[in-house]
């Protein structure tokens, strides 16, 4: 993406603007215009200049180093630590589809919205409980036990105060 | 011949346990690794302890190669990562290898060499003092010729970001090695 900085601001373009557009020059990333555009600037402003004077002494100070081969113990060193490794386990096609963050989310999206569809599937058949329901869920926890205890009997007590009958 | 198969039918043969293969793989592009590495470190030893780790990462997640791009590219990504995670916790050696060797090997005279390892020792402590990912942005625009495109996606960053890595690079090299100009020291 290169700059064109020819937009009638050259006379304007500020000097930190103007450093940013050498930095991309150096690399070739100018049109031509942006580029007409900073050699203008370049001509009023001794300080851009100087700095990209610098900029230049840089690049030629700051070369590649030469290519190098590797040393002899570069392969027997990088084989020692693969033989000493053990190897991770590799995924099939199925588990791994399950790393990928993608699937993840559509997963975990789908439990949501599942769990929430069960919610109100299930959240209407406990709202209005009918006698017979009220019956079998007493017969179930044996809740009926107390209806034939004695009235002062220490079951029929706890019961009246599990009903809110006693204080 | 294992040395005429393809990088993904070599990825393949690693994958399953196939250490030749493997070789092969670490044959073909450990020019490219090792000269990556070297770029960004200026020190042959680190350079190899690099280049190494990355080799022994991609035989590790070989099986994690999922085919989105090349496996050069990917390759090379792993290393900018392994250069850039490696960059936190190096310890520094007392004596680094000196690179003018390398530089200039037999083309020059004692004192000569003796002044060139000296500029470069001075040049690889700025290049140190720069933060990992300028740095990485500069050698990959400077020394490995990439485009900008290139090392945005190498380095997982926007285009933008790569351009600001740049400037900043550029200006804190320079902040860093201009009183050493001035005192005649480089």
């Amino acid at each position: 993406m290169d700059r064109d900085l020819s937009k009638g601001e050259n006379m304007k373009m500020r000097c930190v603007k103007a450093r940013k557009t050498i930095s991309l020059a150096m690399d070739d990333r100018l049109t031509p215009a942006a580029r007409a555009a900073l050699q203008e600037h370049l001509q009023s402003c001794p300080s851009c200049r100087e700095w990209q004077q610098e900029q230049s002494w840089l690049r030629e100070l700051v070369q590649a180093p030469r290519p190098i081969e590797p040393s002899p113990g570069f392969y027997a060193g990088l084989m020692a630590q693969v033989s000493a490794a053990p190897r991770r386990p590799r995924l099939s096609a199925f588990s791994s589809l399950f790393y990928r963050p993608m699937v993840l989310r559509a997963a975990m999206l789908l439990l949501l919205v599942f769990s929430a569809l069960l919610g109100f599937s299930l959240s209407g058949r406990f709202e209005t409980p009918t006698v017979a329901a009220s019956t079998a869920f007493n017969q179930a926890l044996n809740l009926d036990a107390f209806a034939d205890l004695p009235g002062d009997s220490f079951g029929a007590v706890y019961d009246r105060l599990l009903q809110g009958e006693l204080q | 011949m294992i040395a005429e198969k393809s990088d993904l039918e070599l990825l393949a043969l690693t994958t399953a346990g196939d250490r030749g293969a493997f070789s092969e793989l670490v044959l073909r592009h450990q020019g490219k690794v090792l000269g990556l590495a070297y770029r960004f470190s200026r020190d042959r030893q680190d350079a190899e302890e690099l280049a190494q780790e990355v080799f022994f990462k991609a035989w590790r997640n070989a099986g994690s190669f999922r085919g989105e791009s090349a496996f050069a590219t990917w390759l090379y990504r792993l290393a900018v990562n392994c250069c850039l995670n490696n960059r936190q916790g190096r310890k520094v050696r007392p004596d680094p290898q000196p690179l003018a060797g390398d530089l200039v090997a037999g083309t020059r005279p004692a004192a000569d060499e003796m002044i060139a390892a000296e500029r470069e020792a001075q040049l690889k402590k700025a290049l140190d003092a720069l933060p990992a990912r300028q740095r990485m942005a500069l050698v990959l625009a400077s020394f490995e010729d990439r485009s900008y495109e290139e090392i945005a996606a190498a380095m997982e960053a926007s285009v933008p970001a790569v351009e600001s890595l740049l400037f900043r690079a550029r200006k804190n090299l320079a902040a860093i090695l201009r009183p050493l100009k001035k005192k005649g020291e480089i």
